[in-house]
């Protein structure tokens, strides 16, 4: 008879999981300390308790108060109602929630909120909207480089990122520039074809 | 009462004419229609009996809106974060659920201790009390809580006590007498939307095999008796999981006595059934909205237990519910492709001719069924005498369930390389050997137009480098491989389509089909601005809304061709009402309205659209569109041929997929780019099968091993070869647009043109998916062979 105490979720560990106790220093060993503590953070949360967070998020600043425990995407998401940015696995390996830190593509999922205080991040909402599209949002449209759509927002931050620093990329590197972006509806050729159109039409516009 | 009934038929007999008299245009009764492939192949022509209201078919020959490329409607949305999905769902005061799953794969739950969890504040909790788990990762109870990471929190303060039983998790282990069986009971299948027509219910079940299940044609033993040889096969296939980006998910409110929600789904209504029997609620107290979808691929047609779970605990909080399933709970619980082990026998002559075919299939959906991979040897080529067995192996492991073209890929490589084998034993060209046993007209095209596109002429030479580069002691070897495709032309009944104009011209189209990553929206638009002569992105469509008329489950690619003919036909009709009132403004008979360009005409006078709307009788124009049933027309099987191009690094086994060509039908395609986007996309998955994709289970422990998408490897950026996507111009009748789907077909044959491309760069034969390099090293002999799984 195997008593789960410790692991009701099946014994592996989640990055957040992970996170959260390295964020609070506390590892919890028994239940009744791990509900305990369980019960701080919740009552912490709900009463909006932890540390103010200041984030230049796609060009204004934007406020808040986190816990420690507390990522970028739920920040973005949760806090701030911009769920432009998804989270498809939660530990960094499908690129759904790439975000831009200092211009810099990350995945929102694996960053701490309070690790992008002071800095700049850019998400698929600041590059553009419905109305009045940036050049890779357009080019996405038009190599109909997105199915479902649900990794496109961050296969489309991950090519504005290269497209930022590398303004004539090669085929090689925007396949690197996507490496950490996957796509289960099978994208990817559409994707190259439009980082490729939005390169040149970035050429063109001088 | 005959008489009566007899009565009633003659009114509505004249009924109908009166209609027609009223409409101008109406569709005769009966008409001629030309099936077949475009000049300049022979076509023919048919006499078919139209349902009242449907129009005639499509004739051969260019249309000015359909058939064409153009841009995503709903791209805009979908590039800028602004498509919301059900993960997306955020609503004050919302509750996150989480679900406890089992770490054993097979255990009796002694006791469960809810009490630390629910001291944590607002979390709520459903414990259905389950007495036994039956595979790793199996709900036990779910719980909410104000926040995902509460909800994570609440979960670990969750106390259970198992007992811990036998389990048997691989087909090999599975099979054998004395196995732990995973049910007592004969199990009854459950049907998906992916089933091929007549699954049986209930089958033989020794031990933990279900089945066989047998059918077939011809007499296979005098066939074999009468062949110039015989040659027999062994491949196996791994487990593959969907994978979709968005896990399952669903958003619950409930809202008096309805409940809202908003599901990540391939079916609107699918769900909205599910929840109003299990709420016992009539079907407009459940409101199902699925605008997008995150993926689907075969695994998100139900509530499924994670969206019971959401509602009830929506119920019981008095709040509204989002459930997210997390990566690990997506890949145990969620469905999959199940494993597979075929032996096919192949009788044949000496010119290639294959005479008959011995088919055997066991396969793993864990605690599932429907694992059978003997449609493809069956009605790929036709070959005169076939006798099919299949048998479900139960397994204490996640149940699988339909995944693109269910059972196809599976048995498509196995017959394409036992084909290859063939060709190779009897010195024959891999494609001249198809096309020796391949009757169908559509496919023998694709075949022609997939060969002269990839260079398939250029195979000598390349064996000929390939000799060359060996014995300069190059690792790099290169190689060409095709294989056939096959699928079926499933029809959803009952779909339903509402073209709505406003006074100020706005027109709506309405149907509560959902977009899984097709893209419907685009061809809906497109088919009724070509009868309405209006702007495409003019036209308002509004889907994913179990409210509106309904649509059909995305599965079985069987969106387009059941939705697409009843979107004409509400077209048509809204077209015709218009044009009375257009024929009343002009002050011309009706006959003599003509309408292009946003512009009705007569006799020289014109009048604008919005002109004519302004003029309404009512605030609106509301007309429908019903799918009528199918009439005569072509063959229902969907073909395709595709040629894969490699190269194999003979010292480390990487194989590197450069080109694929892929020549496929779907009828009149609607909208190209959305057609050449749904092959990319299966290619891309078939190449994922082919070479990586892999669970791994612990037969020790019983758990799955990588529950994830780090060691769970799916095909990336920089495994993605030129596709060439190509369609024959094809026109099989059936419907009134000719309308069919692609989405099965395109991934059919990935996998086993693949291999059969490795097979030609390194001699050796690929029998077991995924092909990774451990397995080729071992084929070489350069490295000791891996135990063989199933």
């Amino acid at each position: 008879m195997a008593d789960e105490k410790d692991h009701p979720n099946g014994g592996g560990f989640t990055r957040r999981g992970l996170i959260k106790g390295l964020a609070t220093t506390a590892v919890a060993s028994a239940t009744a300390g791990a509900a305990a503590l369980a019960e701080d953070r919740a009552k912490a949360e709900t009463a909006g308790a932890g540390l103010p967070v200041s984030i230049t998020l796609n060009g204004a600043v934007k406020k808040g108060v986190f816990t420690p425990r507390t990522t970028l995407a739920e920040a973005l998401r949760d806090a701030w109602g911009m769920t432009g940015t998804k989270v498809g696995c939660e530990r960094g390996a499908c690129g759904a929630c790439t975000v831009l830190l200092d211009g810099l593509a990350v995945n929102s999922c694996l960053t701490l909120v309070h690790d992008a205080d002071g800095r700049k991040v850019t998400t698929i909402e600041g590059l553009g909207s419905p109305e009045a599209m940036s050049q890779v949002q357009k080019a996405f449209v038009d190599a109909d480089a997105l199915q479902c759509g649900f990794c496109t927002p961050g296969m489309v931050v991950s090519c504005a990122g290269l497209l930022a620093k590398d303004p004539h990329p090669t085929p090689h590197a925007v396949r690197e520039a996507v490496a950490g972006n996957l796509c289960r509806c099978g994208t990817y050729t559409g994707v190259f074809d439009a980082c490729a159109a939005a390169a040149k039409a970035g050429v063109s516009h001088g | 009462m005959a008489e009566e009934k007899k009565e009633k038929e003659k009114e509505k007999e004249k009924e109908k004419e009166k209609t027609s008299e009223k409409v101008p245009g109406a569709m005769p009764a009966a008409v001629t229609v030309e099936i077949g492939l475009a000049p300049p192949y022979p076509s023919k022509k048919i006499s078919v009996s139209l349902s009242p209201g449907d129009p005639a078919p499509y004739p051969m020959g260019p249309r000015p809106v359909t058939g064409r490329r153009r841009a995503r409607l709903d791209g805009p949305e979908k590039v800028t974060g602004r498509a919301v999905f059900t993960h997306d769902a955020r609503k004050a005061g919302m509750l996150h659920a989480a679900i406890v799953r089992s770490p054993h794969a097979h255990a009796k739950i002694v006791s469960i201790d809810t009490s630390a969890a629910e001291k944590i504040p607002g979390v709520v909790i459903e414990n259905p009390g389950k007495k036994v788990v039956r595979y790793h990762g199996e709900a036990v109870l779910a719980l909410a809580a104000p926040t995902a990471s509460a909800a994570e929190d609440a979960l670990r303060a969750v106390k259970i006590a198992y007992d811990v039983l036998p389990h048997t998790v691989s087909l090999a282990a599975a099979r054998k007498e004395g196995a732990p069986l995973v049910f007592q009971k004969q199990v009854e299948e459950k049907r998906s939307a992916g089933d091929e027509p007549g699954a049986a219910a209930v089958l033989p079940q020794t031990g933990n095999v279900r089945g066989p299940k047998k059918s077939g044609t011809g007499d296979v033993e005098k066939a074999f008796a009468e062949a110039d040889g015989t040659l027999e096969i062994v491949t196996t296939t791994s487990v593959q999981t969907h994978v979709p980006l968005e896990t399952h998910s669903l958003f619950a409110e409930w809202v008096g006595g309805t409940l809202e929600v908003q599901a990540s789904t391939q079916g609107t209504f699918s769900v909205r059934d599910e929840l109003a029997e299990v709420f016992k609620l009539s079907k407009d107290k459940v409101i199902v909205r699925a605008e997008f979808t995150g993926g689907g691929f075969g695994a998100k047609f139900g509530a499924g237990d994670y969206g019971v779970f959401a509602a009830k605990l929506a119920k019981k909080a008095g709040k509204p519910v989002l459930m997210a399933l997390d990566r690990k709970g997506e890949h145990l619980s969620a469905g999959n492709r199940p494993d597979s082990w075929n032996r096919v026998k192949l009788g044949y002559k000496k010119d290639g001719t294959v005479t008959a075919a011995d088919y055997e299939s066991f396969g793993t959906a864990g605690v599932a069924t429907g694992t059978g991979t003997g449609g493809f040897v069956k009605s790929a080529y036709g070959f005169p005498a076939v006798k099919v067995a299949e048998s479900d192996v139960f397994t204490h492991l996640g149940p699988g369930c339909a995944m693109r073209a269910p059972g196809h890929p599976q048995g498509c490589f196995a017959v394409e390389t036992a084909l290859e084998e063939l060709a190779s034993r009897l010195g024959m060209d891999p494609l001249a050997l198809r096309l020796k046993n391949d009757p169908s007209e559509v496919r023998r095209a694709e075949w022609d137009i997939g060969a002269k596109e990839f260079g398939w002429s250029r195979r000598p030479e390349i064996t000929k480098a390939n000799e060359a580069a060996a014995a300069a002691g190059s690792p790099l070897r290169r190689g060409l491989g095709c294989a056939a495709s096959l699928w079926y032309t499933f029809v959803a009944p009952g779909s339903q389509v509402l073209v709505r104009i406003h006074r100020d011209g706005t027109v709506e189209v309405e149907n509560g089909v959902q977009d899984i990553g097709g893209g419907v929206r685009t061809p809906i638009a497109m088919v009724v601005a070509e009868e309405m002569g209006l702007p495409v992105e003019s036209l308002h469509v509004k889907i994913g809304d179990s409210r509106y008329p309904f649509g059909p489950a995305s599965g079985g690619s069987v969106t387009i061709g059941s939705l697409i003919p009843a979107v004409r036909a509400a077209a048509v009709h809204a077209r015709e009402k218009l044009v009375g009132v257009a024929a009343k403004v002009l002050g011309e008979p009706e006959s003599e309205v003509r309408i292009a360009g946003g512009v009705f005409s007569a006799k020289g006078k014109t009048v604008d659209f919005k002109k004519v709307c302004s003029r309404l009788p009512g605030e609106t124009l509301v007309a429908t569109g019903d799918r009528a049933k199918d009439y005569d027309g072509a063959d229902t099987r969907l073909f395709g041929a595709q040629f894969a191009e490699v190269v194999v690094d003979v010292e480390t086994g990487v194989v590197a997929v450069k080109k694929v060509v892929a020549a496929h039908d779907c009828g009149q395609p609607v909208w190209k780019t959305g057609v050449e986007s749904q092959i990319r996309g299966g290619i891309l998955q078939g190449i994922s099968y082919a070479l990586f994709e892999e669970r791994v289970v612990d037969e020790r422990s019983g758990r799955v091993m990588n529950p994830d998408i780090e060691f769970y490897k799916i095909l990336g950026s920089k495994d993605t070869p030129e596709i060439v996507p190509l369609l024959v111009d094809f026109y099989p009748g059936k419907n009134n647009a000719h309308a069919r789907g692609i989405g099965e077909p395109a991934t059919v044959p990935t996998a086993a043109a693949v291999a059969n491309a490795i097979a030609h760069a390194t001699g050796i034969r690929p029998t077991a998916l995924p092909i990774t390099p451990a397995r080729i090293l071992a084929l070489l002999g350069k490295v000791p062979a891996q135990e063989v799984r199933a």
